[in-house]
């Protein structure tokens, strides 16, 4: 029989994690122009915030500025360090493919592969059931970036 | 006792701590006061701090020795003139560890003036310190040699990290414990006794007619069911004391529950059964015509006086937990003697510490229409967001654009007048703490925390950046972002 709480782990929480992660990065890249006036959300944090930001996706419609209008330069993500700001799982091995256009990051029972500026997971890899609990001892990817390996201790 | 602290604070040759170690409701607390009062109006109190869980910046130990140091700074000008350029140069200091804070704003400044002065920190264990030894005696027991003149009377319940910081090898010889709990009997019970005399008589004189309604026996009574506990006494005046109830009747009550009882969580001390038994009796007797609804009521306005981030006002919580104001003032008047409930807009609070410590407690807190369990935080975490999607809009200040907030000159005015203050600014910069703690994975918190971070999350930043609490914003988000992970890993 089910019980509500197997009920609810069923809701999918990751789209609700990457907007909270967005307004994460929002709130870092623009610290201190809102600290020090409320109304420059409106006037230029969202007019500046990237085009792939979610919360400028799901606000760009109060972006209203009488005097400054964005025509060209608005990003196309979070820069690298801004997009780290979204991310909270404890990375135990990170490597970077050889063309720099992802990352590989061991955790716990899995790797991500991600995008480097935007964070976006790639892929996940998942080792064997029987290694679910451990952390990789070193990742690497093949020399044209194709094929990732990794090993496990013991 | 008082006299033996007394003759501590005036002896430079003793040691130079003194640890006032006791149980919930010893009277600690009382004690503290009393020696800041007396100190103070002899001119040799350098700075207090009153530690309380019920206050967020009173149960941050980052903020014991800043707080320390103003007031060292308020009271001599010698300090005064050595933190200045400190604060001017660093002002990041306060950001610093414990122990570059307690060198710099106590022990250096302490030092290059010389005085001697006496600071007291009452109840230590009610700040927020995960480490296995306390963090604030650590560095207490570092540094205090370096200033000779200077005495710290700390008290704290006997906690664990507490006990192994005094008994630590920098503390233990240089401290003098005194042990509330471990007082004669027969000395606490005969000033117990005391107090309720003293206390009856006062109350039979304002409330004329009713000398005659305590007898010695039940004097008696109360005395062995307060079990050395002045917070047993003082709740049960205020029992007796009730604005709409006969004295004689509400003791009856107190009379007819059994002098011990089977309700006690702390088993192994075997100290609370009868204040158990008198909250009990107080809560059932003060609602005992409710009906299943209104029990719901009194339990979430309960869980807001206990389980908030900072203490709300009857209004306040009132307007978040979505009742009438007169009911929530109407309920929370009829447990006055657990609550002091103060003139409007001020926040209501526990009359003692051990009351929170209760009624959080399944195995203390026996009647179960009354116990706040942890799942309480997802009703206030849904409250917090409800009310927020209800009220938060864009501008509402009417902010002129493109200026600073430093440059509008009626922001108070205009705070006030928004609405923001109270149920709205709590749920505001509080909401992240009820979500973070819930174990409960309810689908409707997720809901609400969707809706709100799709519809409101900018408006919500516009009123933080107001209040001049965006640090609640970053705080919030990463603490939210951290637990959708888990719960995402789960």
């Amino acid at each position: 029989m089910l019980t509500k709480g197997q009920i609810q782990i069923s809701v999918d929480v990751r789209p609700l994690l990457e907007t909270s992660g967005d307004c994460l990065r929002f709130v870092t890249e623009f610290f201190e122009v809102i600290s020090q006036s409320g109304p420059h959300i409106y006037h230029s944090a969202l007019q500046l915030s990237p085009h792939s930001s979610l919360v400028r996706g799901l606000c760009g419609q109060y972006i209203s500025s009488p005097t400054l209008r964005v025509v060209t330069g608005t990003p196309a993500s979070w820069d690298s360090c801004t997009a780290s700001a979204g991310t909270t799982t404890k990375a135990h091995h990170a490597v970077w493919s050889p063309c720099g256009q992802l990352v590989a990051v061991g955790l716990v029972g899995r790797m991500d592969v991600r995008d480097p500026i935007t964070l976006e997971i790639v892929s996940i890899l998942k080792p064997s059931n029987d290694l679910t609990e451990h952390v990789p001892e070193s990742l690497g990817f093949s020399p044209d970036g194709r094929l990732f390996a990794c090993s496990y201790r013991g | 006792m008082l006299d033996e602290i007394e003759s501590w604070t005036e002896d430079f040759e003793k040691s130079p701590i003194f640890w006032l170690n006791g149980l919930a409701g010893t009277g600690k607390s009382t004690i503290a006061q009393t020696v800041a009062e007396r100190l103070f109006a002899d001119g040799r109190l350098g700075a207090s701090f009153f530690c309380s869980r019920a206050f967020e910046d009173r149960s941050n130990l980052q903020l014991i020795f800043p707080t320390l140091a103003f007031q060292l700074a308020q009271q001599y000008p010698e300090i005064r003139s050595s933190l200045i350029p400190l604060l001017q140069s660093n002002p990041e200091v306060v950001h610093e560890s414990l122990r570059d804070q307690m060198e710099k704003f106590l022990v250096e400044p302490l030092w290059s003036a010389g005085i001697s002065t006496v600071i007291v920190i009452d109840a230590l264990d009610e700040c927020r310190d995960e480490e296995p030894e306390s963090a604030i005696l650590l560095v207490l027991g570092q540094s205090i040699s370096k200033i000779s003149g200077v005495k710290f009377f700390i008290t704290s319940r006997p906690d664990m990290p507490i006990m192994t910081g005094f008994r630590g090898p920098l503390l233990q010889g240089l401290t003098d414990v005194f042990i509330l709990h471990e007082v004669e009997p027969c000395t606490v019970n005969t000033d117990i006794r005391h107090f309720f005399e003293h206390e009856v008589s006062r109350l039979a004189r304002r409330r004329g007619g009713i000398e005659d309604w305590s007898t010695g026996e039940q004097l008696d009574s109360l005395c062995r069911r307060a079990a050395g506990f002045f917070v047993y006494a003082v709740a049960t005046v205020n029992f007796l004391d009730h604005e709409f109830q006969h004295p004689s009747d509400q003791l009856a009550m107190i009379m007819e529950s059994p002098e011990s009882t089977t309700y006690e969580g702390e088993a192994e001390l075997g100290v609370y059964t009868s204040l158990d038994s008198l909250y009990l009796t107080i809560l059932q007797q003060s609602f005992r015509k409710n009906k299943p609804k209104d029990d719901e009521m009194v339990r979430s306005a309960l869980s807001a006086v206990v389980l908030a981030a900072n203490p709300l006002s009857p209004s306040a919580i009132a307007q978040l937990m979505g009742f009438h104001h007169n009911a929530v003032l109407w309920l929370l008047e009829s447990i006055q003697s657990l609550l002091v409930v103060p003139e409007v807009p001020n926040p209501v609070q526990p009359f003692h510490k051990s009351f929170p410590d209760f009624i959080t407690d399944p195995a203390r807190c026996a009647d179960p229409r009354f116990y706040i369990s942890p799942n309480c935080h997802t009703e206030l975490v849904l409250r917090c967001l409800r009310i927020m999607d209800e009220l938060l809009e864009r501008d509402m200040c009417s902010i002129p654009d493109y200026v600073l907030n430093s440059e509008v000159e009626d922001l108070p005015k205009r705070i006030e007048e928004s609405g923001i203050r109270g149920a709205l600014e709590y749920a505001c910069r509080s909401w992240y703490k009820h979500l973070t703690v819930t174990k409960y994975r309810d689908a409707d918190v997720f809901s609400a925390l969707r809706n709100f971070l799709e519809r409101k999350f900018v408006f919500w930043l516009e009123v933080l950046s107001i209040l001049g609490s965006m640090g609640d914003a970053a705080r919030a988000l990463i603490a939210t972002t951290k637990w959708l992970d888990e719960v995402c890993s789960e």
